[in-house]
């Protein structure tokens, strides 16, 4: 047997023809914390791989900072086996991994390399579709209006700031405040969202905790969510390099799915961590730093990110990425230089407040500043609907709550609303890990806001609400809520039977 | 740095081929330059630079020959075919090249004609 192998080996290795070329080359000048300064290669291109030969074999790294005497470059290997003078060599490729739908239900690098110790992720012999991790964004006319609802289960987004398939939308807030629990909850809803195609979710990870990676792929996992998932990891012990160059990664198995036509949502938690890890580069590179000593061009690298999320016109497929970027704020400040540069960039914000959140009001939204610019339009009309005033009542509650702090004598009007206001702030608080479905919000929501809990105390209300939903899915699933859910409106017909069930629910 | 690598490489290029120039003083004048700089660590990169800048304005070579053992006198008869007059020929001897010659021109262009080289290739795993 081994005799056959050697023999074989050999044939080929006898069969190997080999052109010698002249190569460029260049020379390692400078080498530390990930980044080598490079003499030589006058002909490199900004983002190509190159090869540097050291005593312990390749090493790869990618050009970055083209200079008239030099090159900077990122080493995406180990940079400890790296000497001053080891040979430099250019590859002529640009930075790429291997994409698929073998990559559904995998934990892998930036690198397209698997964590999760599940074996290779494409087959051997076949070689898979490589994307660049720097791409162009679709231009204007490949696009079409955001108009497909990207459900999140979560009640207070998906009645006020509804996002849409293509839509980049900004979780913002303190740590500690739920933004993880926000992004992973819209994942799990997406096996509720039926009748809609269910996009592939990518969760790109920077800078997290390992134990928080694997905590959200067994969460994953437990609600069957892995199916449609995939987990880019950078987690804190990667080096910079892998931080800067996750968010496009995921970006890029997310374009994947975009082009044939699916739709698919990348989650980048979070970028203010990226932001930090391209400081780091550029600073190490050498290059002038600017507001809190981040490069200049830090804007750039994030708007160039988000422009990648879109909903692809009928003609080139009519597939979509949204973005959820997720920004952690010190201490609720959103005028910081990089909240406020992707607050700009955005479609919109969800904003989460520390105060809220020990108020125990989870999710802890702050419906006051957070926004969807173009979600609006791909709300379904059933929810549109009943949810129309939420927003405003809600407003109106808040002003009136503070308000009667300091008033003594309150009138029955006010008193009433103040009450309905509490009431609709119980409906919005919602478990970690329980999206609902969209048809079972309206229902909640149709009932709260038409007075029909008027008479059950606001202690009650979650009480109410679970009773209500068992009640409308045990017996109401045929004629109210499939019609909303197939169909997104909200009839008249479907209104009446509504307001029969929660009327007979309610005599109960 | 004071001022940058190249910007040091350049005058002093620029200085030793003045004519009339005196190497000796130009020398001592420059160490004495960086040390006033503070710069003197940065000394052997600004001279290798600066002996660039002199081979290309007067079109000069650097081939750097590297080998597994000293050549013998069929393979210097092929380097000295390959090199002209008035280029700066310099010799290594690397045993980790196994079999073979490589050629460096000018520390830009490498021709691999090694075995080491040979090896590489073919066992080239690449995951980018």
């Amino acid at each position: 047997m081994a005799y056959e192998i050697i023999e074989k080996l050999k044939r080929e290795i006898e069969g190997y023809k080999e052109k010698p070329e002249w190569a460029e080359v260049g020379r390692v000048l400078e080498v530390g914390d990930g980044i080598v300064k490079i003499t030589g290669l006058r002909n490199a291109v900004s983002q190509e791989i190159l090869t540097i030969e050291t005593p312990k074999g390749a090493r790869a790294a990618l050009a970055l900072s083209l200079e008239e005497e030099s090159i900077g470059a990122l080493v995406l290997d180990d940079y400890l086996a790296i000497e001053v003078g080891n040979t430099v060599k250019r590859t002529g490729k640009v930075l790429s991994l291997p994409v698929g739908e073998e990559l559904i239900g995998r934990v892998v690098d930036p690198l397209g390399n698997p964590l999760d110790g599940k074996g290779p992720i494409f087959k051997t012999g076949v070689e898979p579709q490589r994307n660049p991790l720097e791409a162009k964004a679709p231009s204007v006319l490949e696009r079409e209006s955001v108009n497909t609802p990207l459900h999140t289960g979560l009640k207070a987004i998906d009645s006020m700031i509804p996002i849409g398939r293509g839509q980049r939308e900004l979780i913002i807030g303190d740590r500690q405040t739920g933004k993880t629990a926000v992004a992973l909850d819209a994942i799990l809803n997406q096996l509720n969202d039926g009748g809609r195609r269910t996009p592939v979710c990518i969760y790109v990870a920077i800078g997290q905790k390992e134990s928080k990676i694997v905590r959200i792929a067994e969460t994953l996992k437990k609600f069957d969510a892995l199916k449609y998932s995939i987990i880019v990891s950078a987690s804190a012990s990667s080096p910079a390099a892998l931080w800067y160059l996750a968010p496009y990664a995921g970006c890029a198995i997310g374009e994947y799915f975009r082009d044939k036509g699916k739709d698919a949502l990348v989650i980048y938690d979070d970028l203010s961590k990226h932001a930090w890890a391209y400081r780091q580069i550029s600073l190490l590179l050498r290059r002038p730093p600017g507001r809190e000593a981040y490069p200049g061009d830090i804007f750039y690298l994030h708007s160039r990110l988000l422009e990648r999320a879109a909903k692809l016109s009928k003609e080139k497929g009519g597939g979509s990425l949204t973005a959820l970027p997720i920004v952690e704020t010190q201490l609720g400040d959103v005028t910081a230089y990089i909240p406020t540069n992707i607050i700009s960039i955005t479609d919109g914000q969800i904003y989460l407040e520390s105060d809220l959140f020990y108020q125990g009001l989870r999710p802890a939204l702050n419906v006051g500043i957070s926004v969807s610019r173009v979600g609006s339009a791909a709300q379904t009309k059933a929810m549109k609907k009943v949810a129309g005033k939420l927003r405003l009542a809600h407003a109106q509650f808040r002003e009136l709550q503070a308000f009667v702090q300091f008033a003594t004598d309150v009138d029955e009007t006010t008193k009433k609303r103040i009450a309905q206001g509490q009431k609709i702030n119980e409906v919005l608080k919602q478990d970690d890990l329980a999206p609902l479905p969209v048809e079972k919000q309206v229902c909640i929501f149709y009932a709260v806001l038409n007075n029909y809990f008027e008479s059950v105390e606001v202690a009650d209300i979650k009480k109410t609400e679970a009773g209500l939903l068992e009640y409308l899915g045990r017996l109401h699933e045929k004629d109210i809520l499939a019609p909303i859910r197939e169909t997104g409106e909200f009839t008249e017909a479907v209104e009446n039977k509504l307001k029969e069930a929660v009327a007979r629910f309610l005599e109960k | 740095m004071k001022y940058p690598a190249h910007i040091y490489a350049k005058a002093l290029a620029e200085a030793i081929t003045a004519p009339g120039a005196g190497g000796d003083v130009i020398a001592k004048n420059f160490q004495a330059l960086l040390l006033r700089n503070g710069d003197e660590a940065h000394a052997r990169k600004i001279v290798e630079e600066a002996a660039r800048f002199v081979r290309g304005k007067h079109g000069i070579r650097k081939v750097t020959i590297e080998s597994a053992r000293k050549l013998g006198a069929a393979q210097r008869k092929i380097v000295a075919v390959l090199t002209k007059p008035g280029d700066i020929v310099e010799s290594r001897i690397d045993p980790e090249l196994v079999a073979g010659i490589r050629l460096i021109v000018n520390d830009e262009l490498q021709f691999d004609g090694s075995l080491k080289g040979k090896l590489d290739k073919i066992f080239e795993i690449s995951h980018l």
